[in-house]
């Protein structure tokens, strides 16, 4: 097993995810693990992750420096080649070789991390600090243009840095990297996919017994795999609820119930409560009060719900669709897909029930793999993401009953003509903005004062990273025409085209 | 002469341009002229242009219907169709189904008359709510497309023609061709409209009137101000005083430029005032973007004023000269009492207090003449096809309050992306280009940090005349170049936009 130490990096699960993928087991911890945890769970390597701090403040994240006498091969990422520089007596500067995106790498040493890649590679950078004196022991092994030490080793004790990111897509090599730090700490490869939907059903079903199992399901992958194994494990006992919030997609809810009712789920219900939500979203402007009214409503919702049938089924388990990222605290889960977790477990101590989390331990991808196993259809598989606060977060500023409507009509003819155009499964997401600035336009020869609508559609691998798609410009003037054609308020259509990072593919 | 009776649809101005490209002169009147006014001007032929009112409201307007007993051809456009119609006995059907925005294909079923030398199939420009139901007696359907079943008629016997289309606009593929059946052949006009020696025409009486008194001028760095500034040059260099006055609302390097352009070429009289200062002040806390323009007529006024006295103390000046051109004087309703004002021209307020007598050399011209009178005039051709920018300049690129922080993000933006446009080679094709601000903060992530800040759109077409636009295609890795650029270099941005949308019904600027 690999422990990622988690410096506040978003890119700390991408590491996991990386080396679950070579098929060894990885875990994420926080910043502040003490080194006799760390000696307990034996692990063949620890990783330390980026992260926004800087070793020279006064504000420095550092580790328990007794890890060092655990005699454990190190890799340090970034931030984390920064914390080996400054935990072993080299020096970290300010400001000195600030680099964000692609650059390319001169490599000098190819016995170590970088076995097999050529003398100049393309990496990923993210950093405006940089490590200028190295601890002794070590040797550079690696410089750009303007960072002379672009990587570090320490063969001897099997200690490596690098300021770049290999665990990111954009780094070329980024994985033969990874393999060969894996190769030189040889882990036991003890992380494997195979049938584990069976050895999941299995342990929920000997948990829940006869008992009845409450679950709130969204349209979501990971909702949809929970309700799969859920309903494999306790066909009888498990009631689904659908909260309508109105912050769905156009047609969506339909979709959802049309679903789960052909899919044989016995107790499946859908609250409507858009009005509910609807109010609560009244003025509100800020992104977070906007997720935090979205949240309570939601908890309100489904609490009410719950109670009224616990009065007639002997309900004691709440079964919830968190997956690994949700629950690292401290990571950068991106924001729109935060899941209502840490108050339904508040909440459902309160009901006394207790909670099941079947995916507790996966990633997005790996929960994508067990639903193939469960044969699930493909199209809700591979769905894209969609936000749990919904619509809410896709009109900047404050969410009205008109602004959805607009916004549910253009997402829609967008969508609709990129499927027309045998696009939308090859884009990871495709989405309308409503951005409510008024704009001048014409019509009909009268003046008109409407708002713009924003399309973002991109391509990512994990989420982390991700890059706007070059849409044809023929499909682009259509969907522009018919939205501003057909949505009544919107007057002009613009493309996003910006990269994540230093934008987000999400706006709020 | 045509003439082009303007019932305050903003094509009223290409169909007269239309014309005059097609060599022949036409004047636009408004909807209500008398019949003997038309006569004055012994037209060969009448057209009706569009309109922004439907014929079928209560108080629509109409022109003097004593013009249908013309015995010359009236050709109606849109609204001028519908009104034929009406006239003549047919019936129309109110806003509905049959609306059509954008392009449509048109089965061509008369090619006699207007559509002579046409193909079957014709791809021509809608933009209408009503339509023409039922057919007046003695007028047969010349072209259907899928929603109109009357998208053009005619009676050859009274010259009457009247397409719901608009034949004037560049999206019309072939409406070059009708318009020139119409002039040509059935007015039977003569190629007797050039601007060649226009140069010398408008300099005379230039002479005759300003004599050895002093002409004031505020030039901008825009081309009309420019070319009116060389003409005058020409006309009366001695007594042209020219004042640039920096509103701070520029974009990058303008001013100097623009100063280093005027002293080489020998302006003996040209300054500079600097009064950045107060526009910023006097913009501050405005939302409304008539009340910005209102603000910043006010202090141009102001401080042109100001200079004008004591320019006044030292010189004769009894003159002052605008750029005024056409479509300033018919936009602002002075020719068509319907035309919606779609932007105010502060060009028309400046004079007022100021005791001056205005000369307006080009009034008369639209703008590729004004063009071609800067290169008759030896103009430098980057001057003269220098994209077009708006009055209030930079202030109406920001949606909302001009600030400080603002100005400077859409002016580096601004500027990196005309070089980027410069150095790969677009900048010829493009008809305008610049950056916007959206003053609303989204989220954004640099170094592992949360970011929240402004969104710039990029906005870019291509178009004949500014009247109707495409949006540019630029090449998807020049988009890209720009937009690492903007979210690298310039602090406060963390998301770009492209904008996608036509005009109509979207518009080139956002304000």
């Amino acid at each position: 097993m690999i422990i990622v130490y988690n410096f506040g990096s978003q890119y700390a699960h991408l590491i996991a995810r990386r080396i679950r993928e070579m098929g060894v087991h990885a875990i994420i911890v926080p910043h502040h693990t003490r080194a006799r945890t760390i000696k307990k769970l034996k692990p063949d390597a620890l990783i330390f992750s980026g992260g926004p701090a800087s070793t020279w403040s006064t504000s420095a994240l550092l580790p328990d420096p007794d890890l060092f006498k655990l005699n454990i091969p190190m890799l340090g990422i970034c931030y984390g080649q920064q914390v080996l520089a400054e935990m072993l007596g080299g020096e970290v500067v300010p400001g000195r070789a600030a680099e964000y995106g692609k650059e390319t790498v001169f490599i000098d040493d190819f016995s170590g991390l970088f076995k097999g890649l050529k003398g100049k590679e393309h990496v990923w950078f993210s950093h405006g600090d940089a490590v200028e004196v190295v601890p002794k022991g070590f040797k550079v092994t690696a410089r750009t243009r303007i960072c002379p030490v672009a990587a570090i080793e320490n063969h001897e004790k099997k200690r490596f840095g690098v300021q770049f990111h290999p665990e990111v897509e954009h780094t070329e090599q980024g994985m033969t990297i990874i393999r060969n730090f894996l190769r030189m700490t040889r882990p036991k490869k003890d992380w494997k996919m195979n049938d584990v939907s069976r050895q999941l059903i299995k342990r929920v079903r000997k948990q829940v017994k006869k008992q009845g199992v409450i679950m709130a399901i969204s349209g979501g992958v990971d909702s949809l795999v929970t309700a799969a194994i859920m309903k494999q494990a306790v066909p009888k006992h498990l009631y689904l609820i659908l909260i309508d919030n109105g912050l769905m997609r156009s047609g969506e809810v339909e979709l959802i119930k049309e679903y789960y009712q052909n899919a044989g789920f016995p107790h499946f219900e859908v609250v409507d409560a858009s009005p509910l939500f609807l109010r609560a979203l009244r003025d509100v402007t800020d992104p977070e009060q906007k997720r935090r009214k979205i949240g309570h409503t939601f908890m309100h919702v489904f609490d009410t719900k719950a109670k009224e049938l616990k009065k007639y089924k002997r309900i004691r388990f709440l079964a919830q669709g968190t997956i690994y990222p949700d629950r690292i605290a401290g990571t950068h889960t991106p924001l729109a897909a935060i899941k209502h977790n840490r108050h339904h477990i508040i909440r459902s101590e309160k009901m006394k029930l207790k909670i099941i989390e079947p995916l507790a331990e996966f990633y997005k991808d790996e929960v994508r793999v067990l639903g193939r196993q469960l044969k699930l259809p493909k199209e809700k598989i591979e769905r894209h993401p969609f936000p749990g606060p919904g619509l809410a977060i896709r009109i900047v500023g404050e969410v009205t009953k008109d602004r959805l409507e607009m916004l549910r009509s253009a997402d829609d003819i967008f969508v609709h003509e990129l499927k027309k155009a045998k696009r939308y499964q090859k884009i990871w997401q495709a989405f309308a903005v409503l951005i409510p600035v008024r704009t001048v336009g014409v019509m009909d020869d009268y003046r008109t004062l409407d708002f713009i609508i924003s399309l973002r559609a991109v391509n990512s691998k994990d989420g982390i990273t991700a890059d706007w798609v070059r849409l044809p410009p023929g499909l682009m003037e259509t969907v522009s025409n018919r939205i501003i054609n057909e949505v009544k308020g919107v007057n002009r259509v613009v493309y996003d085209v910006s990269q994540k990072p230093p934008s987000t593919i999400e706006y709020e | 002469m045509i003439i082009v009776l303007d019932f305050g649809g903003q094509y009223a101005h290409l169909i007269a341009r239309r014309i005059k490209d097609l060599g022949t002169q036409a004047a636009i009147l408004p909807y209500h002229a008398s019949v003997d006014e038309i006569r004055k001007h012994e037209p060969l032929g009448i057209v009706l242009s569009g309109a922004p009112a439907a014929i079928t409201e209560k108080d629509a307007i109409r022109p003097d219907m004593k013009i249908m007993d013309f015995d010359m051809p009236i050709l109606g456009i849109c609204y001028g169709e519908q009104l034929m119609a009406q006239h003549y006995g047919g019936s129309l059907a109110t806003r509905g189904a049959q609306r059509e925005y954008g392009k449509e294909e048109m089965q061509v079923k008369g090619k006699n008359g207007i559509f002579k030398g046409l193909k079957d199939q014709e791809t021509v420009w809608m933009s209408h709510g009503d339509a023409v139901e039922k057919l007046p007696k003695g007028f047969t359907v010349t072209g259907s497309t899928r929603k109109c079943a009357v998208a053009a008629f005619e009676n050859s016997e009274k010259k009457r023609y009247g397409l719901q289309f608009h034949p004037e606009v560049v999206h019309t593929k072939n409406g070059s061709k009708i318009l020139e059946n119409f002039v040509f052949r059935i007015c039977g006009a003569a190629k007797d409209y050039s601007l060649k020696g226009l140069d010398e025409q408008l300099s005379i009486p230039i002479q005759k009137e300003v004599g050895k008194e002093g002409v004031l001028i505020a030039v901008s760095g825009g081309v009309d101000s420019l070319v009116t500034a060389a003409l005058l040059h020409r006309a009366v260099p001695e007594n042209l005083y020219c004042v640039l006055i920096d509103t701070g609302l520029m974009r990058k390097g303008e001013i100097e430029e623009t100063s280093r352009y005027f002293q080489k070429q020998g302006f003996q009289h040209f300054e500079v005032v600097n009064a950045e200062k107060r526009f910023l002040e006097r913009l501050q806390g405005i939302l409304d973007p008539e009340k910005k323009r209102e603000a910043i007529g006010h202090t141009f006024i102001e401080v042109f004023e100001e200079k004008a006295r004591e320019l006044g103390k030292k010189a004769n000046i009894r003159f002052l000269a605008q750029g005024t051109i056409y479509p300033d004087r018919i936009e602002s309703a002075q020719a068509s009492g319907a035309a919606e004002k779609i932007k105010s021209h502060h060009n028309l307020t400046l004079p007022e207090k100021m005791h001056l007598k205005v000369i307006e050399p080009l009034k008369d011209l639209y703008k590729d003449e004004v063009r071609h009178l800067g290169e008759i005039l030896g103009l430098p051709k980057e001057r003269v096809w220098r994209q077009p920018f708006p009055g209030p300049g930079l202030a109406i690129r920001i949606l909302g309050e001009v600030t400080p922080d603002r100005l400077s993000i859409v002016r580096e933006t601004d500027y990196v992306y005309r070089e980027e446009i410069r150095k790969a080679g677009l900048d010829k094709g493009v008809w305008q280009y610049f950056t916007a601000l959206i003053p609303v903060k989204v989220v954004g992530v640099m170094a592992d940090k949360r970011t929240y800040e402004y969104m710039i759109a990029l906005r870019a077409v291509t178009s004949k005349d500014g009247m109707t636009a495409d949006f540019a295609r630029i090449p998807m890795d020049v988009l890209e170049r720009i937009s690492s650029r903007i979210v690298n270099d310039v602090k406060g941005v963390n998301r770009v936009l492209y904008d996608v949308s036509q005009k109509p019904p979207s518009t080139i600027e956002y304000e």
